[in-house]
């Protein structure tokens, strides 16, 4: 390897001399020549070639140490010899210094230059990819076009093909699927074309015709002042003719206002009261104004029902907005309760208009009313009663016709006692009202009661859907038994209300035939745990047969040291049931009741049961039998003992009959003589 | 007031008898209806405290009048109503079937007032019906039907009958007790009680409301105390008098010589003949007015019915061991 070295050494430096002379060359082409050498030295550099060198130089050294040892001439010779060779080893090595740094500069540039090409790829690169996501959006886009032909409805394919003109419809058109919708766009712009046309004729006609009619109108207008003043000068004759057209006019235009229930109930009550019932009256009572607002309303409910749906939607929407805020929710909570408020109000809405019958009765001056309210929101009818009677004059009597005990149990437990409605229970509950508050809140309103015959005059069903024919049927049903039913009510308890209050001031009407030795003491009502407190009426309240809803009275009557307490119950649904009695008799003191005496129960059983021919004054009868009951009982009862209190003043035929030893109480044919016998 | 309601509140039973086999009780109330119970099918859900419900009757027969003293001989159940009509129903297995025999009595128009008949008798043995219309008894034959004899002597009407062999005793409003022998057609003997100050009691009245007779004793009370007699040497003395609270309309001699009481009050009680008293069962109307009871080898059984819808029934006699209705509870 070192000779190569040298070899090429040798060349280089034999080379350089030798080319000047062929060709005389200028400083640059020199430098140029030696830079074009130096570059192919270098290509064949190797980086071996510094070990190879520093290998010989060191090789020197060391021969140049063991030379120096020997301090021969020799060696001296040698040694000069030797430092020839290192000199000449570093001047290679300086070569080969100046050939590494130009080796190392060339690729330094090689490698610049790379790096130029290599960014350069890059950025070609990059903005391919960015093209080619363009034209994929593009493609999507071209993909997910709509034609705004889609959104246009078109006439069926067999009606284009039946209808068309041939011009659209040839063969190619059938077969490709594009041609054909445009050839139906084409055939439908043609159609709509047609059509708005004839729209603006029609419109153009319709205007005309409004014209003409505003001028029918203006006519009409100008007519009215004329017909006015007609019927002015006619009422004079209508009232000598005594045919109120007028005010039959008027009530037909309210009769149009009423809800269909009430309506319902006025028809079929009017359509009763001039056929068979002269002495019933229908009216219809409120404010006709609010009514036809009322009516208003409800079309232009009707007409927005589907834009309701979507409003509704908004405020779900703006609800759940709200959630977000603190401060507005405070507000939010009071505008709740604002709107609970106002809700609870529009369930307990009345309709302005409510039907009102009066009810009047042969021999009796008194006449009752019945004002029938319609909640549409609760969907039923209540019920309020009035009754021009004076009940000021007497306590114990004026519980009999209140107008709630009227009105209640005419039919069988039919005592409102909550609302006929199963759904009105969910709806007090949706504004937080206890179910139970249904009367206080109908109280509040002075609405009156919901009672079951009521909507069945309305013809309201809650068990079943009735259609309009059914609803007519059920009302007309309903009415001939309810007026009955209330007219016999309203005869009974008038009929009662005046013996009770005779009664009150103590007085009993006298049979002329029946002497009655007893006196009435006492008589005044009593409420309902004041008479379960007693024990002679505890079977009554046990059994069940009488109940908080009946009136209660106690009546004393005594006859010399014995005293007869008389606990009277006076039913709901009087006169269906009869008043019932519970006796209590003290005597010698002794307390006899039903359950202690066997005599007792008899009297009791007598009162009770005992038959009448009319409800007419029946509580004074019974009070009556009460009466000659107890003096007989304390008559035949004295007559055993030695010194009787009570002397004989009724004639029986025989004093006591049968195993249980009945007394007389019956009173003979004649009235005068009394016996035993069977209690009917 | 409603019929039912005043059934439940105002039931009297007013008489009580048990078929001759000792298995069916019949019980007639004042609207005129006659239950029957079955006794055998009662005491047995009694003795085997079963929840069984035994306390409705099995049948109701609709009385077209008011029954007023029922008695039974074989399978015949008399019925006494008003103006001296006896009927006879055939009956079976405790159910009333159809009307099968009447016997009117001939009736005296002074005491047309008077003229149900308020109790019966029958001598089983010699087949005759004793019966108390008004203040006569009628002794008639149950063989064809026939009046056979009239027993005069009470002045006012008859509350009870009762016999025992050739004798019966009867108890009259009239105050007296009186002892007849069927063969004579006489009184043998008469007492009123009223008049005695150890028997009488003022504030109830002198009127007999029973009476009753073993073979050797004869009990009697009613508005007076309950007085015992004895039979074999009979004076106006009693042998022995129960102070029993209230007016008495059934006396018995129950199981040999207990002697039962019930009437006005919701006691009825049972003495010894020496004045103990043995039990006191407490009822559960304020009256009785019927007692009826029977024993034979396989039970005991007794009830009583009064002012009440309720008949309260015993199987040994002594206390109270159920009730039975008349009318159902609707």
């Amino acid at each position: 390897m070192v000779n190569d070295v040298k070899k090429r050494t040798k060349t280089a430096s034999t080379s350089s001399p030798t080319k000047p002379p062929v060709v005389p060359l200028s400083k640059e082409e020199i430098y140029n020549n030696v830079i074009s050498f130096e570059e192919s030295e270098e290509s064949r550099f190797k980086r071996d070639h510094f070990k190879e060198c520093f290998n010989e130089l060191n090789k020197i050294i060391e021969d140049v140490k063991a030379l120096k040892g020997l301090k021969t001439d020799e060696a001296k010779k040698r040694i000069a010899e030797k430092r020839i060779q290192g000199s000449m080893v570093i001047v290679k090595l300086k070569k080969l210094n100046r050939l590494d740094k130009l080796r190392l500069h060339g690729h330094r540039e090689t490698l610049q230059k790379e790096k130029l090409q290599a960014d350069s790829n890059r950025l070609k690169l990059q903005n391919l990819i960015y093209e080619a996501n363009h034209l994929k959006k593009e493609i999507n886009k071209c993909f997910s076009f709509k034609s705004e032909d889609e959104d246009i409805e078109l006439v069926p394919v067999e009606e284009f093909l039946e209808k068309a003109p041939e011009i659209l419809k040839g063969a190619e058109t059938i077969e490709d699927e594009h041609t054909m919708r445009k050839a139906r766009l084409q055939f439908e712009l043609q159609q709509r074309k047609e059509y708005s046309k004839q729209c603006k004729d029609l419109e153009k006609d319709k205007e005309d015709v409004a014209e003409k009619t505003v001028e029918v109108k203006k006519n009409l207008n100008s007519i009215y002042p004329c017909l006015q003043e007609v019927l002015k000068t006619t009422r004079p004759i209508q009232q000598i003719l005594n045919m109120p057209f007028e005010k039959e006019w008027e009530i037909q235009k309210l009769i149009r206002l009423l809800p269909q229930p009430l309506y319902l109930a006025y028809t079929k009550l009017c359509a009763y009261s001039e056929v068979i019932d002269k002495r019933l009256s229908v009216s219809i009572e409120g404010d006709e104004e609010e009514a036809k607002i009322i009516e208003m309303e409800r079309k232009q409910m009707k007409d927005r029902a589907a834009s309701d749906v979507e409003d509704s939607d908004n405020e779900v929407d703006e609800n759940d907005f709200d959630e977000g805020m603190n401060h507005r929710k405070i507000k939010r909570r009071q505008s709740q309760i604002e709107n609970l408020k106002q809700k609870r109000l529009d369930l307990f809405k009345h309709h302005p208009l409510s039907v009102k019958f009066n009810i009047s009765m042969k021999d009796i001056e008194e006449t009752f009313s019945v004002i029938l309210n319609y909640l549409p929101a609760l969907g039923f009818i209540t019920v309020q009663g009035k009754f021009n009677i004076d009940s000021n004059g007497s306590v114990a009597a004026a519980d009999i016709i209140t107008q709630e005990r009227i009105l209640s149990s005419l039919y069988a437990d039919d005592f409102a006692e909550g609302s006929p409605n199963p759904k009105t229970i969910f709806q007090l509950q949706n504004v937080q009202l206890n179910p139970n508050d249904l009367d206080k809140a109908l109280n509040e309103k002075k609405l009156g009661k919901p009672f079951k015959w009521a909507q069945n005059l309305c013809g309201i069903s809650f068990t079943e859907h009735l259609n309009i024919d059914q609803s007519q049927k059920l009302c007309e049903e309903t009415v001939p038994d309810l007026i009955r039913q209330i007219r016999r009510k309203l005869r009974a308890r008038i009929s009662l209300y005046n013996q009770i209050k005779l009664l009150e001031n103590g007085k009993i009407k006298d049979k002329i035939s029946v002497r009655v030795s007893c006196i009435l003491q006492l008589f005044v009502s009593i409420s309902y745990p004041e008479y379960c407190v007693e024990i002679c009426t505890k079977r009554f309240v046990q059994e069940g047969i009488v109940n908080p809803n009946d009136v209660f009275y106690r009546a004393v009557i005594t006859r010399g040291s014995a005293k007869l307490e008389c606990y009277i119950c006076i039913p709901s649904n009087f006169p269906s049931d009869y008043p019932i009695f519970a006796v209590d008799l003290s005597w010698n003191d002794f307390k006899y009741n039903a359950e202690t005496s066997a005599h007792t129960r008899e009297i009791e059983n007598l009162i009770n049961n005992f038959e009448v021919k009319s409800n007419e004054e029946l509580l004074m009868e019974q009070l009556h039998r009460t009466m000659t009951s107890f003096d007989i009982f304390l008559e035949t009862e004295s007559s055993q003992h030695e010194n009787p209190e009570f002397q004989q003043e009724k004639r029986h035929s025989y004093g006591f009959q049968g195993k249980e030893r009945s007394r007389p109480y019956n009173p003979k044919r004649n009235l005068t003589l009394f016996s035993s016998g069977s209690y009917n | 007031m409603k019929e039912n309601i005043q059934k439940l509140l105002y039931t009297v039973v007013t008489s009580q008898a048990i078929s001759s086999s000792g298995r069916f009780l019949y019980a007639c109330s004042t609207f005129g209806d006659i239950a029957s119970y079955n006794i055998e099918k009662i005491t047995s859900c009694i003795e085997n405290v079963n929840n069984e419900d035994i306390s409705d009757p099995i049948s109701v027969f609709k009385y077209p009048d008011s029954p007023i003293s029922m008695s039974v001989h074989r399978e015949f159940l008399i019925i006494g109503s008003k103006n001296g009509l006896i009927t006879g129903y055939k009956t079976s297995s405790g159910i009333i079937q159809h009307k099968s025999w009447n016997i009117q009595l001939q009736l005296s128009p002074e005491k047309i007032d008077i003229s149900e008949v308020s109790d019966l008798w029958v001598d089983s043995e010699k087949e005759l019906l004793y019966a108390a219309c008004g203040s006569d008894i009628f002794q008639c034959s149950l063989d064809n039907g026939t009046v056979l004899n009239k027993f005069e002597g009470h002045e006012d009407f008859i509350q009870s009958i009762q016999g025992c062999e050739q004798n019966f005793v009867t108890a009259s409003s009239d105050g007296t007790v009186k002892l007849w022998d069927s063969r004579t057609k006489k009184a043998t003997f008469s007492i009123k009680p009223s008049e005695n100050k150890e028997i009488s009691r003022n504030q109830f009245g002198n009127w007999m409301g029973s009476a009753s007779i073993s073979k050797s004793w004869l009990s009697c009370g009613g508005g007076p105390k309950l007085a015992v007699f004895h039979l074999n040497q009979i004076t106006k003395q009693p042998f022995q008098v129960f102070d029993y609270p209230s007016t008495i309309h059934v006396t018995d001699f129950v199981d040999l010589d207990n002697l039962l009481v019930a009437g006005g009050s919701n006691k009825m009680i049972q003495y010894s003949l020496n004045g103990n008293m043995i039990s006191d069962i407490e009822t559960s109307g304020p009256a009785v007015y019927s007692v009826v009871w029977y024993k034979n080898q396989q039970y005991k059984f007794l009830s009583a019915g009064g002012a009440s819808n309720n008949i309260d029934v015993s199987i040994n006699l002594t206390y109270k061991d159920a009730t039975l209705n008349f009318y159902k509870k609707t």
